[in-house]
C-alpha cells in the first residue's frame, strides 16, 4: 500500500464508480484496485452505499408538481397579495398627499416604491440559499429561527 | 405544449430559465430529475420517510419561490441541495429532534446478531447499509452522501454544509472510514 497513490485513488473512487472518470484514468484506477486491498475493499463499500439510496414515494414526484403549482400560482396572483399591493399604493399615496400639504417635498415615485418593498412578503427571502453558504451551522439554526419569528 | 424533450439533451440551466419565465412545464422535468435526491438527503436528516416527503415538497416550494435570485453561481442540483439541507435542519428544529441520535444506530449495527428482532429490522444489505449511515455524525453522513450519491466535488459539498473545502474532505474520508468498521465482516 502506497498512502500518497491510496489517498489519490480514494479522493476518485466516487468518480470511478459514477463512471466520471477518463478512460485512461479508469484503467489506472482499475489496475490499482487489482494489487490493492485496502482500496478495493473501499471501493466495494462504496458501491454498497450507491446502490443503498432510498427509493422515494412513488406518489411524491406529483405531489411536489401540485404543491409548486399552487405556491407559484399563490404566490404571484393571489388576492391577499393584490389587496396588499393595492392597499401599498393607497397608504403611500396618501401619506404623499399629507406630506406634500405639510412639507413641499414631492418625491410620489420614491416613496410608492418604499411602501411596496416594505409592504411585501418576506417569507421566500429563507429560499435564498447561497447567502447561507458562509454561516457556520449555529449561525445558520439561528438565521433561521429569526426568519420564522 | 411540451416543445423540448424530457431527456438529459436538455440541461437544467436551460430548464431554470423556462422556469424562471414561467414554464411550468419546465418545473415538472426539474422535479421529475431531483425529487429522489431531494427525498434521500430529507431521509437521511430527518430519518422520518413522511416527514422527508414533506420536506422534500417544502424543499421545492421555497426553491422556486426563490428561483429569481439564482444566479447560476453553483449548478441548479447544488443550490437545491444546499435549500434541501436548510429545511431538512429547519424540519428537525420543529419537531424537537435537533439532537444526534449517534448512538441508537451504531449500537444496532455493531451487534446484530445477538438480538432476533434486529435481524428482522435489518432485512437486507441496504437496510444495512442505511442503518450505518444514520450513525455516523451529521456532517460525516451528508459529505458521504454528496459525494457518493450525487457525484459532488469536495468544493460544492463545502458550499452545501458550510465549510472549508478540506474540512468536506475530511468530513467524508472519517465517514467513509467509520462506515468500513461497521460494515466489514
Ligand atoms: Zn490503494
Amino acid at each position: 500500500m502506497n498512502y500518497n497513490i491510496c489517498t489519490h485513488i480514494k479522493d476518485l473512487l466516487p468518480d470511478f464508480i459514477r463512471d466520471k472518470v477518463s478512460s485512461e484514468y479508469s484503467l489506472r484506477v482499475r489496475s490499482h484496485l487489482d494489487t490493492c486491498t485496502d482500496c478495493n475493499d473501499e471501493f466495494l463499500i462504496l458501491q454498497k452505499i450507491q446502490v443503498a439510496t432510498p427509493i422515494p414515494p412513488v406518489d411524491l414526484a406529483a405531489k411536489i408538481k401540485i404543491s409548486v403549482a399552487n405556491d407559484r400560482r399563490q404566490t404571484y396572483w393571489s388576492p391577499t397579495w393584490q389587496f396588499s399591493f393595492a392597499a401599498a399604493v393607497i397608504i403611500a399615496l396618501g401619506t404623499t398627499f399629507i406630506w406634500q400639504r405639510t412639507q413641499n417635498f414631492p418625491d410620489t415615485n420614491q416613496l410608492i416604491q418604499e411602501s411596496v418593498l416594505i409592504s411585501w412578503p418576506m417569507d421566500d427571502v429563507v429560499g435564498g440559499i447561497p447567502m447561507f453558504k458562509d454561516l457556520s451551522e449555529d449561525e445558520l439554526i439561528t438565521l433561521l429561527e429569526e426568519l420564522d419569528g | 405544449m411540451d416543445e423540448y424533450p424530457r431527456d438529459e439533451t436538455v440541461l437544467d440551466e436551460e430548464l431554470v430559465k423556462r422556469a424562471q419565465d414561467g414554464d411550468n412545464i419546465a418545473v415538472n422535468i426539474l422535479v421529475d430529475r431531483h425529487h429522489a435526491v431531494v427525498f434521500s438527503k430529507c431521509l437521511a436528516i430527518i430519518g422520518d420517510e413522511d416527514l422527508a416527503a414533506d420536506a422534500s415538497q417544502e424543499s421545492f416550494i421555497k426553491a422556486f419561490r426563490s428561483l429569481d435570485r439564482f444566479r447560476g453561481d453553483s449548478s441548479f442540483k447544488t443550490w437545491l441541495l444546499a435549500i434541501t439541507i436548510n429545511e431538512s435542519r429547519g424540519f428537525l428544529r420543529k419537531i424537537g429532534r435537533l439532537k444526534e441520535q449517534v448512538l441508537e444506530g451504531v449500537r444496532e449495527i455493531v451487534d446484530p446478531g445477538n438480538d432476533p428482532m434486529t435481524e428482522v429490522v435489518i432485512r437486507s444489505e441496504a437496510d444495512r447499509i442505511r442503518k450505518a449511515m444514520s450513525g455516523l455524525p451529521k456532517k460525516q453522513r451528508l459529505s458521504v452522501m454528496l459525494r457518493i450519491e450525487d457525484g459532488l466535488s469536495f468544493k460544492e459539498i463545502s458550499k452545501i454544509i458550510g465549510s472549508s473545502d478540506v474540512s468536506a474532505r475530511v468530513n467524508y474520508h472519517n465517514g467513509i472510514h467509520r462506515l468500513r468498521e461497521l460494515l466489514e465482516p
